[in-house]
């Protein structure tokens, strides 16, 4: 019996001049992030984990069960916020607690009436005239409030203030320190992933191009920064990608410190998530990924995990 | 189906200017000569704003909140339609209670109004949801159409019927247990198809 609260394989989904061909996992007692820019396919990932679109091929599940048949209990250990969702806009805070506790009989309306306080969050406002970082806080606490077994937030901590985000980073910390719990989350923000995620996912083009722990990606990622001399006399063996920049070239590597000993005079800089982004979407001149190439990007990691 | 059902009590009751005018023309028509008017008319209105808020519910920031909770599309579509007819259909019964106390209106005269109630709001709630479902945004506009094709079919089965041995001849001439019946089939069908396009058209939406 798996462990894995989600899992997604080979899920395909057709759209005009976008295919979305995704391979995941998110495992139980885990905080696994899904990153790539805007269009990348990381909505449509989550809608489709959560029944809300139904993909042409592959199988997906979401707490053991398929994602096209979610039944009403399993959706009730799920919350889940999506980028550019929202309450009814003349529902009070009031209102959507009620009508949360009406959906979901695990709803805590004490636990989430206190963090609506400490968030400063008004009960009874209607939802129009929240602004975005408020909206943002408050789907997150609705969310966390029944107690679920899994969250699967897209850019919660979207329009945010750092301190907010902070706070909300803190709470969901404290929410997965009840064992037994898992969070997929998605964030521009790559300091947010870094510092809460245990291990992340990035999507390009509809693709997996990699899956790595945040602990490789700390210890063992690094981006080369390389003139054009240098670039042409690269040890290609550990390159994962490398996209021109202005003055020369930037190399992603998984073996930093291969590099740091052959090539003693190269630039090295640690890896983080947006220099990773930005140089794998930008590697190729822009050429989609193809599913075998996410196929062997992730036994390639799954060979160095081991 | 409690969370849905909560749900649209608290969409209705923010609509309280609505629900005050609708009071004051239930007053009004019960009150006047137009009471069959009001016992047809306002319940019909009353099932065209629930089947409105189908197109709220499926606007593009709400539904992904909104279908991310825990219950089916079946269980979506009986919420609508049970919200959208029955409420309504016992506002037919209070109203034509009280206009035939008013009005001294005979136990079978009102029965045919009732009857009639239900089926006209029967046939706006069974126009209403799928509209809603199938254009959302583009829903005002698709309303119109089909009840313009509806409306056409009607005259034209009228137009071309009229006459000692026409459409609506044979319908009055009809016994009384006939219309109900024919009435209550009527109900019946219309419901059902618009539930199956319902169903269907919202298990095939992508959400």
């Amino acid at each position: 019996m798996t462990d894995d609260f989600i899992t997604l394989d080979r899920v395909t989904q057709h759209y005009t001049g976008f295919t979305l061909d995704v391979t995941m996992r998110v495992p139980k007692d885990s905080i696994t992030a899904l990153v790539g820019v805007n269009g990348s396919g990381k909505t449509t990932t989550f809608r489709i984990i959560l029944g809300l679109a139904k993909p042409d091929a592959g199988t997906g599940t979401l707490l053991g069960t398929d994602v096209t048949q979610l039944p009403n209990s399993v959706k009730r250990r799920v919350g889940a916020v999506l980028a550019d969702s929202s309450f009814d806009a003349v529902f009070t805070g009031t209102d959507v607690i009620r009508q949360a506790k009406a959906f979901y009989p695990t709803f805590n309306a004490t636990l989430c009436r206190t963090l609506l306080t400490r968030f400063s969050l008004p009960e009874n406002k209607p939802m129009s005239d929240f602004s975005t970082g408020m909206m943002a806080k408050f789907k997150t606490i609705i969310a966390m409030s029944h107690e679920p077994d899994v969250l699967i937030l897209d850019e919660p901590t979207a329009g945010l203030d750092v301190v907010a985000r902070n706070e909300l980073l803190d709470l969901l910390r404290a929410y997965m320190e009840t064992p037994g719990r898992a969070i997929l989350i998605s964030s521009h923000n790559s300091k947010d992933i870094e510092t809460l995620c245990d291990d992340f996912y990035v999507i390009d083009r509809g693709r997996i191009r990699l899956h790595e722990t945040i602990d490789r990606l700390r210890d063992d990622y690094a981006v080369l920064m390389l003139t054009d001399d240098q670039a042409a006399e690269l040890d290609r063996t550990h390159i994962l990608a490398s996209a021109r920049v202005r003055g020369g070239v930037h190399a992603l590597t998984d073996a930093r410190r291969y590099y740091e000993e052959n090539m003693p005079g190269v630039a090295v800089a640690r890896g983080d998530i947006d220099e990773l982004i930005t140089i794998m979407t930008a590697d190729q001149n822009a050429a989609p990924p193809t599913a075998t190439e996410s196929h062997n990007a992730d036994a390639h990691n799954e060979r160095n995990q081991s | 189906m409690k969370g849905l059902v909560e749900r649209d009590m608290i969409a209705m009751g923010k609509n309280r200017l609505f629900l005050i005018v609708m009071l004051a023309l239930c007053v009004f028509y019960t009150v006047s000569d137009m009471y069959i008017t009001g016992v047809l008319l306002m319940p019909m209105l009353f099932s065209t704003v629930c089947g409105a808020m189908v197109r709220n519910d499926l606007s593009a920031p709400v539904r992904r909140t909104l279908f991310a909770m825990p219950f089916s599309a079946g269980e979506y579509i009986a919420e609508k339609y049970l919200i959208a007819t029955v409420p309504a259909c016992l506002l037919a019964v209070v109203l034509q209670a009280l206009s035939a106390v008013a009005h001294r209106q005979s136990f079978a005269q009102s029965a045919v109004v009732v009857v009639f109630a239900v089926l006209f709001t029967a046939l706006s709630a069974s126009i209403e949801i799928p509209v809603n479902i199938i254009f959302r945004d583009r829903a005002q506009l698709a309303r119109i159409c089909v009840l313009a094709v509806a409306l056409a079919i009607v005259a034209l089965a009228i137009f071309v019927g009229v006459g000692a041995d026409g459409v609506p001849a044979a319908i009055a001439a009809m016994p009384l247990w006939a219309w109900y019946g024919g009435a209550i089939a009527c109900t019946v069908a219309v419901l059902a198809s618009s539930v199956a396009v319902s169903l269907h058209a919202l298990r095939v939406a992508q959400l």
